[in-house]
């Protein structure tokens, strides 16, 4: 199975050896554990216990694993996404639901922008032309239910990594259009 | 009978004057005033039109049709600096039909800042870089050798090239964006609006989109790095390539396919999703497609 040693320096995975056969087969041995442990009737129930509470602290190392990936990845879109301008304090972030939605409760910094930007929203749209209202209500509703939808497909694959980029850059857009609304409402001032 | 003769003609100019402010007839504007050649001009209109045409003038002149809500026609020059604004009386935002409509010539290599709320905007033959921004209005560009940065709320954008490289820089919220003849570095973003790009010579594009569609038909440069991402749109590449690319393609719910006849594998055995990997020519250049729920089309020619 092995067909070349280690090369003395090695530059790409492709110069590693393709297969290394382990020094002595292994599972005799564990198939004889296994089969000793079937004649015990309290060993399969504490390893089903052990099985049962397995998959609990994975699945939440999975799901803080994601929330510290989308949570950094829109730290940095904030941070270079144009015109986001810092916003003023705003009170306590409002309570949501959903792992992913927690990610974005404990960044402070994103929710305050976001609050601010959410809570002058109606003024501003009340200042564009009301064709162009109507269209970025529509638009911001389209970005709502992609968030849900993407929020939505990660909460049965939370590690999919797809569909995290696509949250965080979904959650930059709503940034951006919230972004742009605030300054298209300067009438006359430009975008 | 003599003071009727007297006063005969001054009733004739009141009642002609009273007519006339009473017509739709809209006021004109004309000025002119000295600019650099390579200088900053800025234009701000809020509804009507803004034509804005390049010449070989050192001069910016202004030519306008006023609504009856302009208060008045701001034109100033200051070193390097040319503004001409469009001022509304205070609380005159009436969406509605008042229409100014302002013609603006520039020195053709002038930087062009153009802001309009519902105006339209259009820029032909300007080589400097432009910033055209719109809320409502359409904005239909011609691009030269220079940088563009072109952003909308909900007006469509129509940019046309000349093949020549320019960094360029476009983004809507729901408007569409049609894109020609373009070449060099392109980042557009859309939330709702379908995007269709035609580039000459591509060095690095970026598109990204919530669920407006995605098409792209163009060449990409040697070590061109092409990123397309949406949500629920599609996204249809048509990238030549002398040299080739590497690609990747994935989806979670769509479907993807290509013109070369690689299969599609699925991501895991048990889940959805989907990816197309592989190279091809030299893989020089890289190219990334990406959605949740939209459908992928790659072809390595135009």
């Amino acid at each position: 199975m092995t067909e070349q040693g280690p090369k003395d320096s090695v530059t790409t995975l492709r110069d590693l050896p393709q297969g290394i056969e382990p020094e002595r087969d292994l599972w005799p041995q564990i198939e004889a554990r296994i089969a000793g442990r079937g004649v015990d009737s309290a060993a399969p129930a504490a390893a089903g216990a052990r099985r049962r509470g397995a998959p609990a602290p994975l699945r939440w190392l999975a799901a803080a694993a994601m929330v510290g990936c989308v949570a950094v990845g829109v730290w940095i879109g904030r941070s270079v996404l144009p015109g986001a301008a810092p916003a003023p304090l705003a009170p306590a972030a409002r309570p949501v639901s959903g792992t992913v939605q927690v990610a974005w409760v404990s960044d402070p910094r994103y929710q305050r922008a976001h609050e601010a930007l959410m809570r002058s929203l109606g003024a501003q749209l009340a200042a564009l032309p009301p064709a162009s209202r109507a269209k970025v209500m529509a638009s911001l509703a389209t970005i709502r239910q992609a968030k849900q939808e993407l929020e939505s497909a990660l909460g049965k694959d939370p590690g999919n990594a797809l569909l995290q980029e696509l949250l965080v850059n979904t959650y930059q857009d709503e940034m951006r259009v919230l972004t742009d609304v605030r300054e298209a409402s300067d009438a006359g001032e430009g975008i | 009978m003599k003071l009727t003769h007297r006063l005969l003609p001054a009733a004739v100019a009141l009642l002609t004057s009273a007519w006339a402010c009473g017509s739709d007839t809209p006021a004109t504007f004309e000025r002119e005033v000295p600019a650099q050649a390579r200088g900053v001009v800025e234009i701000s209109n809020v509804n009507g039109t803004i034509d804005v045409t390049g010449s070989d003038r050192a001069a910016v002149s202004v030519n306008a049709q006023l609504a009856a809500d302009v208060d008045h026609v701001e034109v100033t020059s200051s070193g390097d600096h040319t503004v001409v604004r469009v001022q509304l009386r205070p609380h005159s935002h009436d969406w509605g039909h008042e229409e100014t409509h302002l013609r603006v010539r520039v020195p053709k290599d002038s930087s062009l800042e153009v802001s309009g709320v519902s105006a339209n905007v259009t820029t032909t033959g300007v080589s400097g870089a432009q910033r055209l921004k719109s809320v409502s209005g359409d904005i239909t560009a011609e691009i030269g050798p220079s940088d563009i940065e072109v952003k909308s709320v909900s007006g469509s954008l129509r940019l046309r090239g000349k093949g020549q490289p320019a960094k360029l820089h476009i983004s809507t919220v729901s408007g569409d964006l049609e894109l020609k003849h373009a070449a060099g570095d392109l980042e557009a973003t859309t939330v709702s609006g379908q995007a269709t790009v035609e580039l000459d010579a591509a060095r690095s594009v970026r598109l990204r989109s919530t669920s407006g569609d995605l098409t792209f038909e163009g060449r990409l440069l040697r070590g061109a790095e092409f990123d397309a991402q949406t949500v629920s749109g599609d996204l249809k590449v048509r990238a030549a390539s002398e040299d080739g690319f590497a690609f990747e393609a994935a989806s979670v719910t769509g479907d993807i396919s290509d013109c070369f006849n690689v299969e599609a594998q699925r991501t895991s055995e048990y889940g959805p999703g989907r990816k197309l990997n592989g190279s091809r020519g030299t893989g020089a250049g890289h190219v990334r497609l990406k959605t949740m729920s939209g459908e992928i089309e790659l072809c390595d020619r135009k």
